[in-house]
């Protein structure tokens, strides 16, 4: 006799979700790369640049900064977008084979932290290497010394843009959640 | 008596323009029956197939399941209804395309509280993969399979969670007649174990298997004497 658990339903649609999203997700992961890569040399160009007093480099810097989680935000909901939609026969069919609505939001919503989290560790490591590879122009180029403060100012710019990247990642997933559980099911798959 | 349908009618309303799909249905669905519906193309046979299953509610009228009053329930206890009940060939063939044959065989069940892994489930998997011929495709992706292969997917996944009746709207979709009779000779033998069926179909002598025929048209049902 087997045991009396219950069968993953997201178990199984994770098992989907991964097999069938690897290659986009490492697409995504390629690009958001080269783009770090042109922002990079980018940088060490404007080092060249002749005078550029503190405050300007701090504002380019600051610039940066804020592209960087910007395009990670595109990149999250594209990803967000595209899984959703193409997993749109899956959410249909568990409806139709009796999941409540109840089941698809919490479904939904595991989905979007484990989702969250990858994406947080991914961004988190590249701002990371970025910073690391990049201290000593970077200190040069915003004046002041790559010590522990200076860091700790960073790490705290860096914490509250993933705290910022996760919530609106939740909340570009949790309406799809909703949109899914609410749609009448059999529309779902129909198109 | 399993469903009853009392004065069921189904409008479908555009902005400029109104279908009315079902029209006054009135009809007894009894255990253990076989029932074809037969009629033109738009006559409302998938329509009424969805509003059994519960994906679809009516304009007016009232659905009573085993006594149960469904047109007042809220969406959760169709939503069970459904779960426990029913088994649902759809007329387009949907599949989770990212998953495989026997994950595709799997996914309905997810919605049960036991645990894949135990004997039953896998039995039962095993037992569909064995009377559909899908055994050997069972490690293959949906868009790995033939159009009739496919077909015995979706009856095989409708099957899959015992339910007491199946509504199957042309389950012998583009099979031609051999397959269709075959397939269609699995479905009956279900229906000998006690399975009661709603089948959908263009195919006259593929209704003639049914122990009863409804022709649906302009909305309106009535039985054909065999
Ligand atoms: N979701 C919908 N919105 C608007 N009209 C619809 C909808 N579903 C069905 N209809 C209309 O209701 C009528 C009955 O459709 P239904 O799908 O039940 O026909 P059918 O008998 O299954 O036809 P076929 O044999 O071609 O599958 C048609 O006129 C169709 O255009
Ligand atoms: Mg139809």
């Amino acid at each position: 006799m087997g045991k009396k658990e219950k069968l993953n339903l997201f178990w199984l649609a994770r098992k989907g979700l991964f097999r069938f999203k690897l290659w986009f997700i490492l697409k995504l992961v390629i690009i958001v790369l080269w783009i770090f890569f042109l922002l990079n040399v980018f940088m060490a160009f404007s080092l060249q640049a002749p005078v550029l007093n503190k405050g300007v480099s701090q504002a380019i810097f600051g610039f940066l900064f804020l592209l960087i989680n910007l395009l990670s935000l595109l990149l999250i909901i594209i990803m967000t977008i595209f899984t959703l939609k193409l997993r749109k026969n899956e959410l249909g069919l568990f409806r139709c084979s009796g999941a409540t609505r109840g089941d698809i939001i919490t479904l939904i919503i595991n989905e979007s932290m484990i989702l969250s989290i990858i994406v947080m560790i991914f961004i988190v490591l590249i701002e990371f290497i970025f910073i690391y590879n990049f201290r000593f122009f970077l200190a040069g180029f915003l004046n002041t010394s790559f010590d522990l403060p200076f860091f700790l100012t960073l790490l705290k710019g860096f914490l509250f843009s993933f705290f910022f990247i996760f919530i609106l990642l939740f909340l570009t997933y949790i309406p799809f959640g909703f949109y899914y559980a609410y749609k009448d099911p059999y529309n779902i798959v129909r198109y | 008596m399993f469903f009853r349908l009392i004065d069921i009618k189904k409008q479908f309303a555009d902005k400029d323009s109104e279908v009315n799909a079902l029209d006054g249905i009135n009809l007894d669905i009894n255990e253990k029956n076989f029932i074809s519906l037969v009629g033109p193309s738009g006559a409302g046979k998938s329509t009424l197939l969805l509003l059994l299953a519960g994906l679809v509610r009516p304009t007016s009228g009232d659905i009573y399941f085993d006594s149960m009053k469904l047109t007042k329930l809220p969406d959760r206890e169709w939503s069970r209804i459904r779960r426990e009940n029913i088994g649902i060939i759809f007329q387009k063939k949907i599949v989770i395309n990212h998953l495989r044959v026997h994950e595709n065989l799997l996914a309905p069940l997810s919605l049960f509280d036991y645990d894949h892994r135990s004997i039953s489930f896998h039995d039962r998997i095993e037992e569909l993969m064995e009377k559909f011929d899908l055994f050997d495709l069972r490690n293959r992706y949906p868009r790995e399979l033939s159009g009739g292969e496919l077909q015995r997917l979706v009856v095989a996944r409708s099957l899959v969670t015992r339910p007491k009746i199946l509504l199957a709207d042309e389950p012998t979709g583009d099979l031609d007649l051999d397959a269709s009779m075959k397939l269609l000779e699995v479905i009956k033998g279900l229906n000998k174990e006690g399975l009661t069926i709603v089948m959908v179909t263009h195919n006259k002598k593929l209704a003639n298997i049914a122990k009863n025929i409804y022709l649906l048209n302009e909305g309106n049902i009535q039985k054909i004497l065999k």
